[in-house]
C-alpha cells in the first residue's frame, strides 16, 4: 500500500510539474496572444478579453493538449473559436481604442500632418480588416502579422497549404480593394 | 516561362520560394508591370497590418492576464481529481468522511448484481449502474461529464487505471442534483468483457437514519481504513493512464493498452 502511495505521489509531483511548465510557456506566449486576439477584434479590450477566456479554457482542457505540439498553434485556434462563438452570439462591435497612440502613430504624438496621416491609415487598415469574413483575417493575422510560414498557419488552420496560399491571396488583394478602391484586379499573368 | 499567379507573387513576397523560384520570379518581374504592381500589393499588405497590430506585442502585458493564469484554478482539472485519489489512498480524509460516508463495497461480481432490496441501494442504484452509465463511461474521456438518471445526476470519470486481472477500471464523480442542492459521490467501476460497467467501489452520502445497527455486508463506514485499504490495492494494478493513452484505448474499443504508455 505504501509502495502505491509512493507511485501516485511521484505521479502527482509530476503532474503538478507539467502545470506549472504549461502555465509558464502560456504567459510566455501573451504578448503574440495579445496581438492575435487584437488582430481579430481591433479592440483593446475586446482582445485582452478574448485573450483571458482562452487561456482559462486552456487551463480548464490542460489534458488535452498534447506535449511536444506547439502551444502557440493551439492557443490561436481556441482564441478563433471563441472569437466565432463571440460573434455569432453577439456582433457588437464597440470602442476602437488603439493599443498604443504613441506606436500607431510612429513616435511621439504631436499633431505633425505626417503622422496623423499615418495613424488615419492604420485606423483604416483596422475597420477594413473588421470587414473581412472570419476566415481571411486568420490568415492574415496568422502569416502577415503573427509572422508564421504557411506551413505553419496551414498546421494552425488544419488545411491544407495551398489552401493558405490561396486564402491569403485572395485576402490581401481584398485588403487592397477596401482601402483603395476597386481598381483593376486582373491577374498578372 | 514562369506563370506568375498571385500565389506565387505572394510567395516570392512572403520569402516562401526556393532559390530557383526565386530568381525566375525575380527574371520575370523585369519586365512585367502588372505584376510588379501586384508585388507592391503583397508587400503593402503585410507592412500595414504589422504597423497596425503589432502594438500589443510591444506593451507591457497587463498583470490581470497573468495572474489569471498563475491563479487559476479549474474545479474539474484532472491533477484535483488525482490529488483526491490519492487522499482516498491514503484514507486521511476518510477519516472526516467518516461521520458523512458510507463506503460501498462489492468486490467480484459487482454489488448491484447481489441484492436490490436494500434502501440505500435502491437510492443509489440508478447512479452506478445502468445503459447509461455503462455508455458514458465507455466513451468518455476523464474530466468530460456526462448525464444519467433523466438528466438529474452528471457522472465525471475522473481517472483510468487497470486492476490486478487487466480488466479496466475508472474512478468517477457523480454529482446528483435535487432540491436545490448537489451531492458528491464516489466510485470506482470496472468493464466486464461485455462491456458493461460495474460499480465496485462507492462512496456515498450517508443516509439520515443510517445507524451503525443496519450495516450489513457489502456496504462499511468509510472509516473502516483496513478493509477499505485492502480494497483499492487490490483494485489499482498500476499508475493511472494518460489522457492520451485513455483515448487510444477508448478508440480502440478498450480492446487493449494504451500504445505510448509512459
Amino acid at each position: 500500500m505504501c509502495q502505491l502511495g509512493l507511485v501516485l505521489i511521484s505521479f502527482a509531483m509530476t503532474c503538478l510539474e507539467e502545470t506549472d511548465n504549461f502555465r509558464q510557456q502560456m504567459i510566455a506566449l501573451l504578448p503574440r496572444l495579445r496581438r492575435f486576439a487584437y488582430s481579430l477584434t481591433s479592440s483593446q479590450a475586446d482582445a485582452d478579453d478574448l485573450v483571458q477566456a482562452a487561456c482559462e479554457r486552456a487551463l480548464g482542457r490542460q489534458e488535452q493538449f498534447e506535449t511536444g505540439t506547439r502551444m502557440d498553434s493551439w492557443m490561436f485556434r481556441i482564441i478563433h473559436t471563441l472569437r466565432i462563438d463571440a460573434a455569432r452570439s453577439k456582433r457588437a462591435r464597440t470602442s476602437h481604442a488603439s493599443f498604443n497612440e504613441e506606436y500607431d502613430s510612429g513616435g511621439a504624438v504631436d499633431g505633425s500632418h505626417t503622422q496623423m496621416e499615418a495613424k488615419l491609415m492604420l485606423d483604416n487598415v483596422r475597420q477594413t480588416m473588421e470587414q473581412l469574413p472570419e476566415n481571411d483575417q486568420m490568415v492574415l493575422a496568422l502569416v502577415c502579422i503573427d509572422g508564421q510560414s504557411y506551413k505553419e498557419a496551414a498546421e494552425t488552420l488544419e488545411v491544407p497549404v495551398g489552401t493558405v496560399m490561396s486564402r491569403l491571396a485572395r485576402a490581401r488583394i481584398k485588403l487592397n480593394t477596401l482601402l483603395h478602391g476597386d481598381k483593376e484586379m486582373v491577374g498578372a499573368h | 516561362m514562369v506563370e506568375l499567379t498571385d500565389e506565387k507573387l505572394m510567395a516570392y513576397v512572403d520569402g516562401e520560394l526556393d532559390d530557383l523560384e526565386t530568381e525566375e520570379v525575380g527574371n520575370a518581374l523585369l519586365t512585367n508591370t502588372k505584376a510588379q504592381e501586384r508585388i507592391n500589393i503583397f508587400k503593402e499588405s503585410s507592412t500595414l497590418l504589422r504597423k497596425a497590430y503589432d502594438a500589443p506585442f510591444h506593451e507591457e502585458v497587463p498583470q490581470r492576464l497573468i495572474d489569471g493564469i498563475n491563479n487559476y484554478a479549474a474545479p474539474l482539472r484532472l491533477v484535483d481529481r488525482i490529488a483526491s485519489w490519492f487522499q482516498v489512498v491514503s484514507w486521511q480524509p476518510v477519516h472526516a468522511l467518516a461521520f458523512s460516508m458510507l463506503l460501498l463495497v462489492g468486490i467480484g461480481a459487482g454489488w448491484f448484481a447481489a441484492d436490490f432490496s436494500k434502501p440505500e441501494r435502491i437510492e443509489y442504484s440508478s447512479l452506478f449502474q445502468g445503459e447509461d452509465f455503462s455508455q458514458g463511461m465507455e466513451t468518455a474521456l476523464s474530466g468530460v461529464n456526462f448525464n444519467i438518471d433523466d438528466q438529474r445526476a452528471s457522472v465525471t470519470p475522473i481517472t483510468t487505471f487497470q486492476d490486478q486481472h487487466g480488466h479496466y477500471c475508472r474512478q468517477y464523480e457523480v454529482v446528483r442534483r435535487g432540491n436545490g442542492s448537489s451531492l458528491s459521490s464516489y466510485g470506482v467501476a470496472c468493464r466486464t468483457e461485455a462491456g458493461d460497467w460495474l460499480t465496485r467501489v462507492a462512496f456515498l452520502p450517508k443516509p439520515p437514519d443510517f445507524s451503525p445497527g443496519k450495516m450489513q455486508d457489502g456496504y462499511v463506514p468509510a472509516s473502516d481504513d483496513e478493509l477499505a485499504a485492502t480494497i483499492f490495492s487490490n483494485l489499482m494494478a498500476e499508475p493511472p493512464l494518460t489522457i492520451t493513452q485513455e483515448e487510444v484505448v477508448i478508440r480502440g474499443g478498450w480492446g487493449g493498452k494504451g500504445e505510448d504508455k509512459q
